[in-house]
C-alpha cells in the first residue's frame, strides 16, 4: 500500500524534479543577483542612517548643519527644526515646516508641528506679559491649527492633547463661547490665566 | 425626553412603508464617558433593509469636520445578505477636538441615509449620541504653583534614526547572497568545485576556452584532447568512437547533440591519426568546438 503510494509520488515528482534542474542554473544565477542587489540596497540604506544620526547628533550639540528639507529624512528635519527653534530662528524654522510635508511617518511630522506650536505658544505667552495682545491672538490662533493637525496625524499623543488644551484656554476658537455661560468655580481667584490677557504668574 | 423622542422616530422609521424598507437601525455605541480632546471614538451602525436596497452614497456623512469641535475621520462600510434581508454595516470613526473646562457632554447629532430599493427609497435615521468630554489640565495652575514654562509640557527632542531591522535585513541578504554564490559555483563546477566528478564537461568547457584562446594546432589539439577526457570521465572509462551509441544509451540527456559528437569524434581521428589537421579543422571549426562543450555541460547540469 505505502509502496505502491510512493511510487506514484515519484511518479508524480520525478518529471517535476527534471523540470526544476533545467532552470537550476538561470533560478540560481537571478537568485544570487536579486540577493547582491538587496544587500547592496540595505548596505546604502544603512549608511545613510549612519550619516543622518551624525547630523543628528551635531544639531543636537549645537553645530549649525545646513539640510536641505527636500531630500533629508524626518528625523534629520525634526532635529533641524529643533536646532532653528531653539536658537530663535523662527522665519527658517517656518520656512522648514511648509517644506515638511513629504515626510511620510505621520508620527515624526506631528512632533515637528508640535515643537512648533509650543514656540509659538511660548512667544504668546511672552507677548501676553508684554500686554501685546495683538500678536498674541494670531500665534495662538496658529499654533492651535498646528496642534490640530499634530492630532489628526498622532491621536494617541498625550503632550499634543495637553498643550492644545492649554492653547485653547489662551484663546478660545470658537465664537459666542462666552454665550454659553461657562460656570466659574466658587473658589476662582480674581484674575484667571486662562482667559486672554491671563497666563500663570508663577508663585505670587 | 430625548430617548422617547428617538423611540418615537424609530417606531416612524419602522412603520411599512411603500418603497425600499428599512427594518432596523442598530447601533453599536463606545464608551459615554472618558474622552479627552483629540480623542478618537468608534460608532458601529447596522442598518437592517429588504433584499435588494442598498444605500445612497451620496447621504452619507462626508469626512472632514462635522462643525468647529468634531471631526469624521473615517467611514467604512460593508453589506451582507441576512435571512431574508440584507444587513449594512457602517463603522464611523470621529475625533473629538472640544476642549472643555470640567467634564461636559457633547452630542452627534443625528444624521439620516437614504436606503434605495427598486421601488423607491426611504430614509434610515442614525439616532444622536451624547458622550462626556473630561479636561487635561487644571483650571488655576497658578494655585499649586505652576508658571507659564512648567505648565507647557516639553518639546519633543530628536531621536536617532534606528537602523536595526536594515542591518537584520541586511545580515539575511549577505547571508543568502552566500548560499546562492556557493550553490551556483558548485552547478557550474567553479572553484573550489572544480575537480567535481559529476561535472567533467563543465570543467572540459573552461579547458577548451583556454586552449583555443591559445589559437594555432597545439591549443586546437589540446581542446581536442580536454574534451576526450571529459568523455573519459563522464562514461567511466575511455571512450572510442565505437562505445558512442552504449555512452548515450547510458547518458540519454546527451542525446540530442549525437550528430556533433559524431563530429567530434571523426575529426578528433583525423587529427591524430590522419594527417589532416586543415581537415579535421574545417569539419568542426573551434567556435563549434567550444559551442559543442558548452551544450554538453548544460546538459550536465539538467541531469545531475
Amino acid at each position: 500500500m505505502s509502496s505502491a503510494s510512493r511510487s506514484g509520488l515519484s511518479r508524480v515528482l520525478t518529471p517535476v524534479v527534471a523540470a526544476l534542474r533545467k532552470v537550476r542554473t538561470p533560478a540560481l544565477a537571478a537568485l544570487l543577483v536579486a540577493s547582491v542587489a538587496a544587500l547592496a540596497v540595505l548596505t546604502w540604506r544603512i549608511y545613510e542612517v549612519r550619516r543622518d544620526n551624525a547630523i543628528i547628533a551635531a544639531l543636537k550639540a549645537g553645530d549649525d548643519i545646513p539640510v536641505d528639507p527636500r531630500g533629508a529624512s524626518g528625523e534629520v528635519l525634526l532635529a533641524r527644526s529643533a536646532f532653528l527653534l531653539h536658537t530663535d530662528r523662527r522665519d527658517e524654522a517656518q520656512a522648514l515646516l511648509d517644506a515638511s510635508s513629504g515626510v511620510v511617518d505621520a508620527k515624526l511630522r506631528a512632533r515637528l508641528l508640535y515643537n512648533h506650536a509650543n514656540a509659538r505658544i511660548r512667544d504668546a505667552i511672552a507677548a501676553i506679559e508684554r500686554a501685546d495682545n495683538d500678536k498674541a491672538i494670531p500665534l495662538t490662533r496658529l499654533a492651535k491649527d498646528e496642534y490640530r493637525l499634530a492630532l489628526r496625524l498622532d491621536p494617541d499623543a498625550w503632550d499634543i492633547k495637553y498643550n492644545y488644551d492649554v492653547a485653547m484656554r489662551i484663546v478660545r476658537d470658537f465664537p459666542g463661547y462666552e454665550q454659553e455661560g461657562e460656570e466659574v468655580p466658587p473658589d476662582a481667584p480674581k484674575r484667571l490665566w486662562t482667559d486672554l490677557p491671563g497666563v500663570p504668574r508663577g508663585l505670587p | 425626553m430625548r430617548a422617547s423622542l428617538a423611540f418615537l422616530l424609530a417606531l416612524a422609521a419602522l412603520a411599512p412603508s411603500a418603497a425600499a424598507e428599512v427594518r432596523s437601525v442598530h447601533t453599536i455605541e463606545p464608551r459615554p464617558f472618558g474622552y479627552f480632546l483629540g480623542d478618537m471614538l468608534e460608532r458601529t451602525v447596522e442598518i437592517e433593509t429588504g433584499p435588494d436596497d442598498e444605500i445612497v452614497q451620496a447621504s452619507l456623512p462626508r469626512t472632514g469636520a462635522s462643525n468647529y469641535w468634531l471631526e469624521l475621520r473615517a467611514i467604512a462600510q460593508s453589506s451582507a445578505r441576512q435571512g431574508d434581508g440584507r444587513l449594512h454595516t457602517l463603522k464611523l470613526t470621529y475625533q473629538a477636538f472640544y476642549a472643555p473646562i470640567d467634564p461636559r457632554k457633547q452630542t452627534i447629532p443625528s444624521t439620516e441615509i437614504t436606503i434605495r430599493g427598486p421601488n423607491g427609497s426611504e430614509t434610515a435615521r442614525i439616532p444622536p449620541f451624547t458622550f462626556i468630554m473630561s479636561p487635561l489640565r487644571e483650571i488655576f495652575p497658578e494655585k499649586s504653583g505652576e508658571t507659564a514654562e512648567t505648565f507647557l509640557r516639553p518639546d519633543v527632542a530628536p531621536q536617532p534614526r534606528r537602523s536595526g531591522g536594515l542591518r537584520t535585513g541586511a545580515l539575511i541578504a549577505a547571508g543568502l547572497s552566500a548560499l546562492f554564490l556557493v550553490l551556483l559555483a558548485r552547478d557550474l563546477a567553479w572553484w573550489p568545485f572544480h575537480r567535481r566528478p559529476a561535472r567533467p564537461f563543465s570543467r572540459a568547457a573552461r579547458e577548451i576556452g583556454h586552449a583555443l584562446a591559445k589559437g594555432g594546432a597545439d591549443g586546437y589539439r589540446a581542446a581536442l584532447l580536454a574534451l576526450h577526457r571529459a568523455f573519459d570521465t563522464a562514461a567511466g572509462h575511455r571512450l572510442l568512437a565505437a562505445d558512442l551509441d552504449g555512452f548515450l544509451t547510458a547518458h540519454p540527456e546527451h542525446g540530442d547533440t549525437r550528430s556533433l559528437v559524431e563530429r567530434f569524434f571523426s575529426a578528433s581521428r583525423a587529427v591524430f591519426f590522419g594527417d589532416a589537421q586543415r581537415e579535421g579543422e574545417t569539419r568542426l571549426p573551434p567556435s563549434e568546438l567550444k559551442e559543442l562543450a558548452a551544450t554538453l555541460a548544460r546538459q550536465e547540469r539538467a541531469a545531475r
